[in-house]
Order: structure tokens, then C-alpha cells, then sequence
């Protein structure tokens, strides 16, 4: 994968040891209706350009970490 | 050709040092320095190969690892570019097939038969047909080798290197990038395919020698560069890693073959540098033809005549350039053929014609002669008709140059055709790569050198590394000018309608015709075109056929205008599959129980991330032992977690799909959880231990999982919850069968009393002075405690539990008798039993939802589902005596499939095999309905539905 993934607690480290969590995005209320759910679960924006996005270090220090990226250019944005 | 010439100081020979090699158990005598290819052609040896299709003759035509020509079984490793490996005392060659008779050679006379994509046009039907000869067909091809486990000690190691700068290539432009980055005083890594640096200047007789020593000479003055010889590098990922492969040729005491450098560079300087593209011309492929790099290598490497009357021809000076030092080595020449009309320069005309060379200007070889080899060539005026015949038996021909772009073109540059130049050139090339050299185009020595440095220093500036005075001389060396070579294009005129082959790709026989009628046939993108033909998909990935594939592409399409390059992809150059695997360790899990079961005769076996025991020699004895006295078996590998804080209790509700709230005193709540389409991910149990403190066990392996997913329904909350991963800290051992409580007791003074302990519950105990946490559980369906206990100390424990438990019949257990005990008791194990589509309705863990918690993760689809029909189910079915289906068997119904067996075994308890599937609802799955199992090949075997537990359906042997 062509960039690499800033860890607070690991340092740079190649996104391999990594899983992807996909966009960020909040789960509806429990209580929400099956349309608000399935949209969550099913519909994705599939960004072209920038989005934050998770990623949990699985082979590091396993945390989630929030990372924004732009999805074409590969860089990450730093906050 | 046999016999060598003098040696001199260009040569890489040591003839101090014979070398004896044996090509099909005969002696072959070499010298230190010798490629195997080399030693080979040294002693007369024609044909190395038989080509993919048509079986035809096939010998080495470039000596530098790209045209794949070479290829043989070395020490019986197959596949293996005999040009590329230096030779060792006592190593055995062997061709790959039969390479002097070779009666699949008739394919060449019956290729009519073989139109291009004919396994497209064929393959299909009759089905039938095919059925039946799809083994002869792929016995086939040639030059294949079987694949054979190595006999000798060998390993592939594997490498990490962060340098700040790779070079790739270590001719002159490699070689000043490298000193000029090393001078700014950073770590260089320079890798050469070669088993030596200069390249093109390390074979271009005593001047281009003496330009390449003095530039590895200063290289050596440097301490920060790491120059890695005999190195591919295979391939280039955007994420800036190189693979680099070095053949080491067996080295050292354990035999290493190969060591793959995992380099991750700040920078990269490519300078690969560029090749001659071989001839289109009848015959084309005829041992005996080879590019004028090969000729140059033969001669001033390894002191090897090419032949004794060689033909030259191309369209550029380079060729004649050749035949002047082939001269001076006193070897013969037939002529120089030259496409342009002008001819060579007047002053190389001009030194030809005063040994004699005869020069045809403005004449193309049309074709080639031979039987074994070259003994002769059609010249063909390219404005007249006049046609010659030349007597030669080695042909030394070019088409034009080509850059060696692979590389660059993973890293994502573009390579742009120059028609001015005949060659292709970069553009766009990514940030952090930089191309540099022959690579360019460039021709004059001191401009490569000025252009590497250049190329250095601007990888530096990128790097943000100062450079101080030495970019400003680089630049200054750099404008001199020093004009790209030009090289003319071969005139193609159509082949079509001529019976004899002129190849495009040689790897896998396509010609000139079959690319023609491909684009006929609508295939004239160069993508689906490759793809239709399987032009520059074999061993060379293009190395040698692109350039002309091209050519032909843009002479029969010239509306398209342009000429691209199919995309290249990694590997540059076949990759063995050892080196692709090196530098991964498995590291399995051992429990802290492993070594003490191992002295107890526990067979292991991998499963998952663990090593379990699979049994202790007798699973079936061990299953009648668990219900009729006791077993103990290593549960460790289970998940245990701490979760506590005073958010505690929201997490798990959030993660279980049973109620965590109202778990009080010692009671054991038993759970699932699901992902949040409802999808059954886990069970396990949960017990307080204290106020806002639990204990949480998960399936066996599942640990890093579980911590990945408790984290995951935390991370957006500001909750103040800790989970504890306690999974290699704590032993887990279930001690089960209705002696279990008897055996136990004697080993501590807490009451194991059905009464003061019953089922579900748990205790803190202590065990033979360890502490234990002791669970009642009902997993095996008998009496049964789970004890975890600090895992320094389970070893122990356990020793003393079956010391304890010996005169009451107790033994040590694996899964395999816990799967045949669960099965009797119908217990489904989430992820076995299930998989990545089964949701918690489906799986027979439905009763487990609290249908009033609302938080928990998966509960909003699952009500979804709650009132429609289930798309799958598990089900389970039995059969008397013992069965020959295995897990994964197919559960059918006439030709439809309903779904598979999840797990079966026998049960010696009761004489049955037991099973559970999952399936499609069907109106069979009743009392008294009938499960198909399918065995292969037509035959069935039936089963009985049955609703579980097969055993003690009451509970009423585990509640004991
Ligand atoms: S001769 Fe060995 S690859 Fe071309
Ligand atoms: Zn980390």
C-alpha cells in the first residue's frame, strides 16, 4: 500500500500491520429504524478524495486510530 | 564455437581455478567465474531449451536474465536462468525434457491447428472431449519440469534494509548516484544483477573496462554503501518497498540459495539501463541468433567465440561497432546487413571494408537457415527485389533499443514512445524515483556519469538532504550536450500468407501472424491483445517481445497514432516461490499445558493460532472414559478478559446479546455476540467478579479478536472501561465425567457439593495450594468443573489432578473426544458450526437474545429477521454405526445442494455418528425426515434427522 500510517503509540509503520474499520461513521440510535440501519451497514460514501477513516494496529499496540486520507492521492492528512 | 580465446583483463574468468559441472552426467569443464550458461556454450552445447508450443530448438540470446531462453534444472531446482548462476564444483545440470529428440516437436509442423487463442476456441466443447485429453494437453508444453523437493540443505533467507537511497543498477549511472549519495553521508544500497558492477561498460572491451573500474574503484572508497551483486530487483510497490533477490548460490554451511532484501528506501535512483530488441525475421528464433549485448558478453567475459563466421545485422552503429572488436578477437564475420539506407557511419564503413566485411546497405535478413543451428540467412533488398543467401552459423542482430523500464513503470511512470529516437522514454515519474542512464537513452559515457549524479542529488534534495556545492557541478556536467541516441526503426514489411515463423514472444511461440489475426479478430488493444495472444506474459514478463509486439500492434493499427505499453506489473523477472515465502515465521501459540501433555503422549496438532492436542492415542477410549469416569483437557487457548470500570457493565451489554446487568453472586452467565448485521460471532461466559469488574471468557483462539471488538464499541464512547487481555496469563483446564467432584476433592477442602456448588455457578478454590477459579459447566454433558489457574502453575496442577484422578480411571483428553462429547450434547461451536453468514436466529443460538436490551450490537437487524422465514439452519442428524462422512460433506436432495456437514464423528458411547449441518430449510428436517449426504462420484449415504441432545437429554448428568 502506498503510504504509511503515523501510529501515536508505534510510530510510521506500513499499513500491513494493520486491519482497515472502514469510514467513520456513526452507528444509528439501536432504536433507529431497519432503513436507518441498513444504510449504515450497506451504503457506503466510497469517498473519492478525502475521509477519515478507522484503523485498528493489530500488529502493534492494537488501538483504533482515526486517520484522515485522501483515498486517491494516498496522503494523509495531519490535523 | 568450442574453445575459448586468450584471456585478458576484461574477462571475469579465473582460469587459475577449473570447475567441473556435469550437464546430463556428462563432465563439463569450466572456470571460476563461468555462468552455467557459458560453461555450457563454452563446450558446444546448441540447444538449452524446447519452446512452449511448438517444441522448436531454443537457445540463449541475451546472457543477461531476460530472455529466459536458458532455463534448466540446476542441483535440481527447476527453472533456473543458467546464465544468472555462477558454476560450483559438481553441480548437475539437466534441461528441462528431452532437448535433442523431442518428438512433441511435431507441433511446429501441425500449428495450423493452433490459431491464436485456440483455448479459447476449443477448450469448451465436446465437454466430454476434453474431459478426457485435458491431461494430455497439459502434459504438453515444453521446456516444464516437475517439481521435485530439494535433496540437498538449503534455505531462502530474508532481510530487512531502510536505506535512505536504492540504486538499481550498478553501471556507470548506478554507480555515481551511489558515490554521490554516499558522499552526502547517507546509507546507499546499490543492487546489480550481475555477479559484478560496470554494467554495459563491464563488457565493452579494454576502454569501457577501464571506465568501470575506475568507477567501482571509487565507489569502494566509500564505507556507506551496500552493494549487493547478483541481485534482482523483482519488484517495486507505491509503498516504496523493493524486492530485492540475490541467488547466493548455496552458501555457508546451511546452503542458502537465495536472500531476499525487503529494502524500504527514502529514495530511489532506477538505472536499469536499456537493451537491444531482437530481429523479426523468418526463423527468428533459431539457436545460433543472439543480440549484440550476448555477442559482446560471450566475447569479453567469459572469452567465448560466439561462432566462427557470424552475420551481423540491425540498423544502427552499435552493430558495426561489434563487428570491429569481433575482428580484433580474429574472429570470422560473414557481413554486416544493414536496414538504413545509408549504411553504417562512413569512418565504421570505412574500418570494415578494410578487413573485408562485406556491407549490404539498405538490406534486411528476411530469414534464417539451419538444422540444429544457423547455417545461413536470406538477405532482401528493402527497395529492390534482390534476394541473397549468406553462409553463417551465428547471427548477432538488433532491432532497435529498448529501455529496461519495468521498474519504473511499477513505480508508476509512463513510458512515452519518441519516434524521432525510436525509444521510449519516462514521464511522470512518482516523487521519490528517479531514472538515470542508459535508461535515458544516453549513449556518451561522461554524460551517464553526470546524469547519475544528477539523478542522486535530485533524490537527495527530495529527501530534504543538503548537497551543499555538489548540485550545483552536477548540473554544470550535465549541460555539456550530449545528443540521446537515435536508433532507427526495422522496417516490417507483412509476414502474412508465409508458412515459416517469424516470433514476436518467444516464451510462448507468438508469432508475427498470430498477433496479425488477433487484431483481426478485434483484439487490437494492446491490453486484451496481450491477453488474447499471451504475447509477453511468459517467463521474460516482456523483457524481450514487448518492444516488437508493439511494433507489429502499431504497423497493422496505425489510426490508433500512439504506441503504448501494456502496464507492467511485479515480478520483473520470474520470482521462486521460496523466495516469496521467506522472512514469514509461523509462530504458533503453545499453551503453558503444551510440554507437560506432550510427556503424557498428547499428539499434537495446529489449529488455528494454537497447538492443541488432538488426542493421546485412543479418542474414542478417551470419550468412553469421560463418561464413564473422568478426563481433563486443556481449555487455555479460550479468551479471558478483565473488563472493568465503571462503564464496565454498558461495553459488555453492548457486546453480549444476554442481559449483563442483573449477573449477581457467584452465577455464570452463559453468551453470545453477534456483529451488526446479527451475525453470530462468539460465545463465551461472563462472571462478576466485583462492583464494575467482570470476567468474560471467549471461543478458543478467538482472543485477539474479542480485544479488537470490545475496543471497537468503545472507541467512540468516552467511557471509562478497561479490558484486560488475561488470555496467556491464565491456564484453563476442564476436569469432567462423574468422578470429576471425588477426584477433585481430594486436592482441596472447599465443598464441591452439588448443593454448596451446583451447576452454573463458580468458586474461588484452592487446588493443591494454587488458586483456581472453578466454573460448573456442562460443555462435554457430565459433571464438570473448568478451573483457570495462573499459568506458571497449571503444569504443576495438572500433574497433581491426574495423580489424583488415575485410580478413579481418569485420563487426559483432546478435541477430538471433546468433539465427539459436544456433539452428543448437539453443541454448535460459532465459526465451525457457522460461518460468516449465519446469523444468531440461524444458528441455533436464537434463545440467547434478550429481546428488551436495545443497545445490543446486531439487535436492530436481528428483529429484522426475528419474523421472517431463516434462510439457513443447523440441523442435526445420526446414523447407525460408523460412517465414512467426513466434515465438509454435502448435504443434498436429488441435484440440489442443500448445505454441508459442519462436524461428524462417532460416538463409541452410542455406536452412532452424529453430526450437525448447515443447511437450507426443507420440509425433511422433521422427526422421521431423512438427511442426504453426498460421497462423490454419484453415491449417497443417508441419514436420520434427529433433534439434539443425543445424549442424557435432561441435563440431568451434568447438573449432577
Ligand atoms: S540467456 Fe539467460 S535469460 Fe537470456
Ligand atoms: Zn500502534
Amino acid at each position: 500500500m502506498p503510504f504509511l500510517i503515523d501510529c501515536p503509540n508505534c510510530g510510521r509503520r506500513s499499513p500491513y500491520e494493520f486491519k482497515f474499520g472502514g469510514e467513520c461513521k456513526r452507528a444509528p440510535d439501536p432504536g433507529a429504524d431497519v432503513k436507518a440501519w441498513c444504510d449504515y451497514l450497506y451504503l457506503y460514501e466510497n469517498m473519492s478524495g478525502v475521509q477519515d477513516e478507522w484503523w485498528y494496529h493489530t500488529m502493534g499496540c492494537r488501538s483504533w486510530l482515526k486517520i484522515r486520507r485522501n483515498t486517491v492521492t494516498h496522503e494523509i492528512i495531519e490535523e | 564455437m568450442a574453445g575459448r580465446l586468450p584471456g585478458c583483463a576484461t574477462q571475469v574468468l579465473d582460469r587459475a581455478r577449473p570447475v567441473r559441472i556435469y550437464f546430463q552426467g556428462r563432465q563439463v569443464d569450466a572456470f571460476e567465474g563461468d555462468s552455467v550458461a557459458s560453461a555450457l556454450l563454452a563446450s558446444g552445447i546448441d540447444t538449452f531449451s524446447r519452446s512452449f508450443k511448438y517444441h522448436r530448438r531454443r537457445a540463449p540470446s541475451c546472457l543477461s536474465g531476460q530472455c529466459s531462453r536458458c532455463t534448466m534444472s540446476v542441483d535440481g531446482r527447476m527453472h533456473v536462468k543458467t546464465c544468472q548462476t555462477s558454476v560450483r564444483e559438481g553441480m548437475s545440470v539437466e534441461p528441462h525434457g528431452s532437448v535433442e529428440f523431442d518428438p512433441k516437436s511435431l507441433a511446429d509442423t501441425f500449428s495450423w491447428a493452433l490459431p491464436t487463442g485456440f483455448y479459447y476456441k476449443y477448450f469448451y466443447k465436446p465437454q466430454w472431449f476434453w474431459k478426457r485429453v485435458k491431461e494430455v494437453f497439459r502434459a504438453m508444453p515444453g521446456n516444464m519440469a516437475t517439481v521435485r523437493p530439494l535433496a540437498g540443505k538449503s534455505r531462502i533467507d530474508a532481510v530487512n534494509l531502510s536505506p535512505e537511497m536504492l540504486v538499481v543498477g550498478g553501471g556507470l549511472a548506478g554507480i555515481e548516484a551511489a558515490i554521490t549519495a554516499a558522499q552526502a553521508g547517507v546509507r546507499v544500497v546499490l543492487a546489480e544483477a550481475d555477479g559484478w558492477l560496470g554494467g554495459f561498460d563491464a563488457f565493452q572491451g579494454e576502454a569501457g573496462h577501464r571506465r568501470a573500474q575506475d568507477s567501482i574503484r571509487r565507489l569502494r572508497e566509500h564505507g556507506n554503501v551496500r552493494v549487493l551483486t547478483s541481485t534482482w530487483v523483482s519488484a517495486i510497490y507505491p509503498d516504496g518497498l523493493a524486492i530485492c533477490v540475490q541467488s547466493c548460490g548455496g552458501e555457508g554451511p546451511e546452503g542458502v540459495l537465495e536472500r531476499v532484501f525487503h529494502v524500504r528506501a527514502g529514495t530511489t535512483v532506477i538505472a536499469t539501463g536499456a537493451t537491444s530488441v531482437p530481429p523479426l525475421f523468418e526463423n527468428n528464433d533459431r539457436p545460433g541468433i543472439i543480440l549484440p549485448e550476448a555477442a559482446q558478453r560471450l566475447v569479453h567475459l567469459w572469452g567465448i567465440r560466439p561462432g566462427t563466421r557470424i552475420l551481423l545485422a540491425g540498423g544502427d552503429d552499435y552493430l558495426a561497432r561489434v563487428g570491429l572488436e569481433l575482428i580484433d578477437k580474429g574472429i570470422g564475420l560473414a557481413g554486416l546487413a544493414d536496414y538504413r539506407e545509408s549504411g553504417p557511419d562512413e569512418a565504421l564503413r570505412a574500418r570494415l571494408s578494410e578487413h573485408g566485411v562485406r556491407i549490404w546497405s539498405g538490406y534486411k535478413v528476411t530469414g534464417s537457415h539451419g538444422r540444429t543451428r544457423v547455417e545461413g540467412a536470406t538477405l532482401a533488398a528493402l527497395g529492390g527485389s534482390d534476394v541473397q543467401t549468406v553462409a553463417c552459423d551465428t547471427i548477432v542482430a538488433s532491432s532497435g533499443r529498448y529501455p529496461r523500464h519495468k521498474l519504473l513503470g511499477q513505480a508508476g511512470a509512463r513510458m512515452a514512445y519518441d519516434s524521432g529516437l525510436n525509444f521510449y522514454l519516462p514521464e511522470d515519474v512518482p516523487r521519490a524515483y528517479h531514472a538515470a542512464g542508459r535508461l535515458l537513452g544516453l549513449e556518451d559515457p561522461e554524460a551517464i556519469m553526470a546524469q547519475g549524479r544528477v539523478a542522486a542529488v535530485r533524490a537527495l534534495e527530495g529527501l530534504g538532504i543538503d548537497v551543499g556545492t555538489m548540485g550545483q557541478e552536477a548540473r554544470q556536467a550535465l549541460e555539456r550536450p550530449s545528443p540521446l541516441r537515435a536508433v532507427s526503426a526495422q522496417p516490417l514489411s507483412t509476414e502474412a500468407g508465409k508458412k515459416a515463423k517469424t516470433f514476436v514472444c518467444y516464451c510462448h511461440d507468438v508469432t508475427e501472424k498470430n498477433v496479425e489475426q488477433a487484431v483481426e479478430e478485434g483484439f487490437s488493444d494492446i491490453e486484451t491483445c496481450k491477453r488474447y495472444t499471451t504475447a509477453t506474459q511468459g517467463a521474460c514478463q516482456g523483457g524481450m517481445c514487448e518492444a516488437n509486439f508493439t511494433h507489429v500492434l502499431a504497423r497493422k493499427r496505425p489510426e490508433l497514432g500512439s504506441r503504448t505499453l501494456p502496464t507492467t506489473r511485479p515480478p520483473v523477472a520470474s520470482i521462486s516461490l521460496g523466495a516469496m515465502a521467506a522472512g514469514h515465521h509461523d509462530n504458533p501459540q503453545l499453551s503453558p499445558l503444551h510440554h507437560v501433555q506432550l510427556e503424557h503422549g498428547g499428539r499434537p496438532m495446529r489449529l488455528g493460532s494454537w497447538i492443541r492436542m488432538n488426542h493421546f492415542g485412543d479418542e474414542l477410549a478417551e470419550s468412553l472414559a469421560v463418561h464413564q469416569a473422568a478426563g481433563i483437557c486443556d481449555v487455555s487457548m479460550l479468551g479471558k478478559f478483565r473488563v472493568f470500570g465503571p462503564d464496565a457493565k454498558k461495553l459488555l451489554n453492548r457486546v453480549m446479546t444476554r442481559e449483563v446487568g442483573n449477573l449477581a453472586g457467584n452465577k455464570i452467565l452463559y453468551s453470545s455476540s453477534c456483529n451488526e448485521e446479527g451475525i453470530l460471532l462468539d460465545d463465551g461466559v461472563v462472571l462478576k467478579m466485583g462492583e464494575d469488574d467482570y470476567f468474560v471468557t471467549t471461543l478458543a483462539g478467538r482472543a485477539p479478536v474479542t480485544e479488537e471488538w470490545f475496543a471497537r464499541w468503545c472507541r467512540e464512547e468516552d467511557w471509562q472501561v478497561h479490558v484486560v487481555n488475561l488470555t496467556e496469563t491464565r491456564a484453563g483446564m476442564n476436569v469432567a465425567g462423574p468422578k470429576s467432584r471425588e477426584i477433585l476433592s481430594k486436592l482441596t477442602d472447599a465443598d464441591l457439593s452439588n448443593e454448596a456448588f451446583p451447576f452454573l455457578t463458580w468458586a474461588r478454590v484452592k487446588m493443591a495450594g494454587v488458586d483456581v477459579i472453578a466454573m460448573r459447566m456442562g460443555f462435554v454433558g457430565e459433571l464438570s468443573y473448568e478451573l483457570l489457574c495462573p499459568s506458571s502453575q497449571a503444569g504443576f496442577l495438572w500433574k497433581r489432578i491426574l495423580e489424583a484422578g488415575k485410580p478413579l480411571g481418569l485420563v487426559p483428553f483432546g478435541i477430538e473426544c471433546l468433539n465427539i462429547c459436544r456433539l452428543e450434547k448437539g453443541h454448535a461451536i460459532p465459526g465451525l458450526d457457522t460461518d460468516g453468514f449465519t446469523n444468531l436466529f440461524e444458528s441455533s443460538f436464537g434463545w440467547m437474545l434478550n429481546r428488551t436490551k436495545t443497545e445490543t450490537v446486531g439487535k436492530p437487524m436481528l428483529e429484522l429477521f426475528s419474523d421472517r422465514p431463516l434462510k439457513e439452519q443447523l440441523i442435526a442428524f445420526s446414523m447407525d454405526g460408523k460412517s465414512p462422512v467426513l466434515d465438509g460433506c454435502l448435504v443434498v436432495k436429488g441435484p440440489r445442494q442443500l448445505g454441508r456437514v459442519t462436524s461428524i464423528r462417532y460416538s463409541p458411547l452410542l455406536d452412532k455418528t452424529i453430526g450437525l449441518a448447515l443447511v437450507e430449510p426443507d420440509e425433511d428436517w422433521r422427526e422421521g425426515g431423512k438427511v442426504r449426504l453426498w460421497l462423490g462420484e454419484g453415491r449417497e449415504v443417508e441419514a436420520a434427522f434427529a433433534k439434539p441432545p443425543f445424549y442424557d437429554p435432561s441435563g440431568g448428568r451434568m447438573k449432577a
